[in-house]
């Protein structure tokens, strides 16, 4: 009896033991797939580091620790850039110096970040610089302090963190990881790609094993999978990775299947790298996907259709009325024609308020305006409302005093009645207010901004572009390095998380002939140092083809002539001598077909929006002398 | 008679309305000027009309009939930790719900509201 009970209660016991052993060791599969991982990098970057230390003996054996750490990064990459981007610079930035990306603009003010690491670090081998080398690799030890398994426990508690790590990860198999963005080695991004591919799968496995309440759906795991595949079977040179299919096939439908799963499981982030981007959007493509601006400004909270369409309608009579110029001739739409990409084609830069000589800058379409963080070229602004009175204010534009705005516009009934009516909308200001008529005006521009071009439609399976669009699609995704600075899906500098605007210094001339340079100092105004002078926000290139003339000062009438700037390497490459230049002076080296192709892929991110032409009329005003003014001005 | 009392009623339900909307006192620092005063009570009255249609609902009492809005510090009002304080903060205080300009106003509220 007694050897019978001890049986039974051992058996328990040793069920109950394994059970729980089992159960123990799978909740540390993960953990312990992390560690793997990471002592893998650290071991590879140990060797580095002594390689470094006992002096260069041989160029391409550096080189190849550098590939291999590289390699050995890569699944890492999956974690690092989520946990802590900032530390992550130092093992493997862009650039030696940053200042706006990963800025969560609208809470705080740029900074400088160091950058160092491996990317830079090969940068300075190609230019046989040793202690920029030296430099580089040093810094990465500290850094990975950061990241050491320990110091990752926290973040591994819930699945969450999984979730949106995988979110951004797969944002940028789309943006960074097939273009060349961190690897100064082309031979090495489709070999890392896979790599990292394939690590992630592993990470994958060890998730699931882990957070058995929430696994990953096996309809993403088979497009992974699939998508594996279709990478192994790719040609290694990235100019002939097909990156048209990787990106609509793939990637953008591993997007939609991983928001399901997010909304499925309700997974929450504490990280403000996530606070821009729309759980809802199910597609990278969707114009929804993150928030940029509040275009609908201090209607922020009316969302009755009729309500909308009354602010519209005042915001389009507003955008072609010459009164809110200090002189009754210029209007919003004098610059900003909605027939021409809400820009003017005509001119490198509009006549200056009096008349006298042109305005230093080019005047940017607004269409899309809505997806940067920091509003004009320099970013200057953080709101579109704050735009809209900057221009309606300044001497050099239309020279409105901000005294005389509201004045003027309740001089006339039609919108007195209409800021009366919507203001009752509005608890914080039940009266008319500036703040109502430059928020209608951001609304009504804004509303061009839902619609979509056939681009989008190809990576939503939708439609297939021409071959010779493709074509162009592959070429601008690689050797023309286009992407990395356009990011997708806007074609902007706003690149994932989407918090942050990029800027660049081109070498943009002054003139065509390339003998003038430097009349506008760009970001520097705004936050100045040596990296910033001369720089500009990336601009999307959605309906680029319609929104001529080209950069800041408007110096290329035709988009051919850009991409043939890019192709000599900017300033720098037509022997301008910029310092800070953030191009690539080396020549891309594009053929004629090449370029035409790029043309053609550039022109199917035409979006399809249609003006409504109804003629308007400008309201009465009791000032009889206001009352001479002409619909849209007379600039 | 019937509809004196009501008329009574509705006064007096008129009334304390008022009384329970200008029951929100604010003081200002003694060495700040009147002007400046008017500016910052000028903000911190918009503040409170957006507290009333964004937070009210959670987090104002009715006592007596009387609003009573609990005292915030600007530090549990700041920024991006605010948005994510909890579930029903992460759904409905977003930025297309709530903007950083109105999330400042409401702050300057806080700021200048008279403390219990």
């Amino acid at each position: 009896m007694k050897i019978k009970f001890f049986t039974i209660f051992a058996t328990l016991f040793g069920l109950i033991f394994m059970g729980a052993f089992r159960n123990d060791d799978n909740s540390n599969v993960y953990n312990s797939t992390y560690s793997f991982f990471f002592k893998g990098y650290e071991n590879s970057s140990e060797r580095l580091q002594k390689y470094v230390q006992s002096g260069i003996n041989n160029e391409d054996s550096l080189r190849d620790l550098i590939h291999q750490a590289r390699m050995d990064l890569k699944t890492l990459d999956f974690w690092f850039r989520y946990a802590n981007p900032i530390q992550y610079k130092l093992i493997n930035g862009p650039l030696p110096v940053e200042w706006e990306t990963e800025v969560f603009e609208k809470y705080e003010k740029p900074y400088k970040r160091i950058g160092s690491g491996l990317t830079l670090a090969e940068l300075a081998l190609n230019d046989n610089d040793t202690q920029g080398v030296i430099k580089y690799i040093g810094s990465i030890h500290s850094a990975l302090n950061h990241f050491k398994p320990d110091s990752m426990s926290g973040l591994f508690k819930t699945a969450d963190h999984f979730a949106f790590c995988n979110r951004l990860y797969i944002l940028n198999l789309s943006t960074l990881y097939t273009t060349g963005f961190e690897c100064p080695d082309q031979n090495q991004i489709i070999p890392e790609l896979l790599s990292m591919l394939k690590g992630v799968r592993t990470i994958y496995s060890a998730y699931s094993k882990t957070y058995i309440q929430n696994p990953l759906d096996d309809d993403y795991l088979e497009k992974y999978d699939a998508c594996i595949r279709f990478v192994e079977n790719q040609p290694k040179n990235p100019q002939l990775f097909d990156h048209y299919t990787f990106v609509s096939q793939y990637v953008n439908q591993l997007y939609r299947l991983h928001s399901n799963w997010i909304l499925k499981n309700d997974f929450r982030s504490k990280s403000m790298l996530d606070y821009t981007i729309n759980k809802e959007a199910k597609s990278i493509f969707d114009k929804e996907i993150y928030r940029g601006q509040n275009t609908k400004g201090i209607f922020l909270r009316v969302n009755n259709q009729n309500d909308l369409t009354k602010i519209e309608q005042l915001g389009r009579l507003l955008f072609n009325d010459p009164l809110l110029s200090g002189n009754l001739q210029r209007s919003c739409a004098s610059c900003h024609i909605a027939e021409q990409g809400f820009t003017d084609t005509t001119q490198g830069t509009a006549l200056a308020f009096n008349h006298r000589g042109k305005l230093k800058r080019n005047a940017p379409s607004l269409l899309n305006s809505e997806y940067n963080h920091l509003i004009m070229q320099d970013g200057k602004h953080l709101t579109l409302q704050e735009q809209a009175l900057s221009v309606i204010t300044n001497p050099e534009e239309m020279n409105c005093p901000e005294s005389l705005i509201l004045k003027r516009v309740l001089s006339c009934k039609t919108y007195k009645t209409i800021l009366e009516d919507l203001s009752k909308l509005t608890p914080q200001a039940p009266a008319p207010s500036i703040e109502h008529v430059l928020s209608a005006l951001t609304f009504y521009y804004s509303k061009f901004n839902a619609s979509k071009s056939d681009f989008d439609a190809a990576m939503e399976l939708k439609l297939d572009l021409s071959v010779k669009a493709k074509r162009g699609f592959n070429l601008f995704m690689s050797k023309a390095q286009c992407a990395t600075c356009h990011f997708l899906p806007l074609f902007n500098g706003v690149k994932p998380p989407f918090v942050g605007s990029e800027f660049e210094v081109l070498g943009v001339p002054d003139d065509t002939a390339f003998t003038r340079f430097g009349a506008d100092s760009g970001r520097y105004l705004i936050n100045p140092s040596f990296e910033t002078l001369f720089a500009f926000r990336t601009g999307t290139l959605k309906n680029i083809n319609r929104t001529a003339p080209y950069m800041h000062n408007g110096v290329y009438k035709t988009l051919r002539e850009v991409v043939v700037f890019y192709n000599e390497g900017g300033g720098n490459g037509r022997g301008l001598n910029i310092s800070n230049q953030t191009l690539s002076s080396d020549k891309l080296e594009l053929t004629e077909q090449e370029i035409s192709d790029i043309l053609v892929f550039l022109s199917t991110l035409n979006e399809n929006y249609t003006i409504d032409k109804q003629p308007i009329e400008l309201p009465k005003s009791k000032n009889k002398q206001y009352n001479d003014r002409v619909l849209g001005g007379t600039y | 008679m019937i509809k004196y009392s009501l008329i009574i009623i509705l006064t007096i339900g008129v009334f304390s309305m008022c009384a329970n909307k200008k029951s929100i006192q604010f003081e200002f620092p003694e060495k700040m000027t009147d002007s400046i005063k008017l500016v910052n009570q000028a903000y911190a009255e918009k503040g409170l009309a957006l507290y009333r249609v964004s937070c009210a609902k959670c987090h104002t009492d009715t006592v007596k009939r009387r609003e009573v809005i609990p005292d915030f510090t600007s530090e549990q009002l700041s920024n991006y930790e605010f948005r994510i304080a909890n579930k029903k903060h992460e759904d409905n205080l977003g930025e297309t719900q709530l903007t950083q300009d109105e999330l400042i106003l409401i702050n300057m509220f806080f700021n200048y509201k008279k403390k219990k």
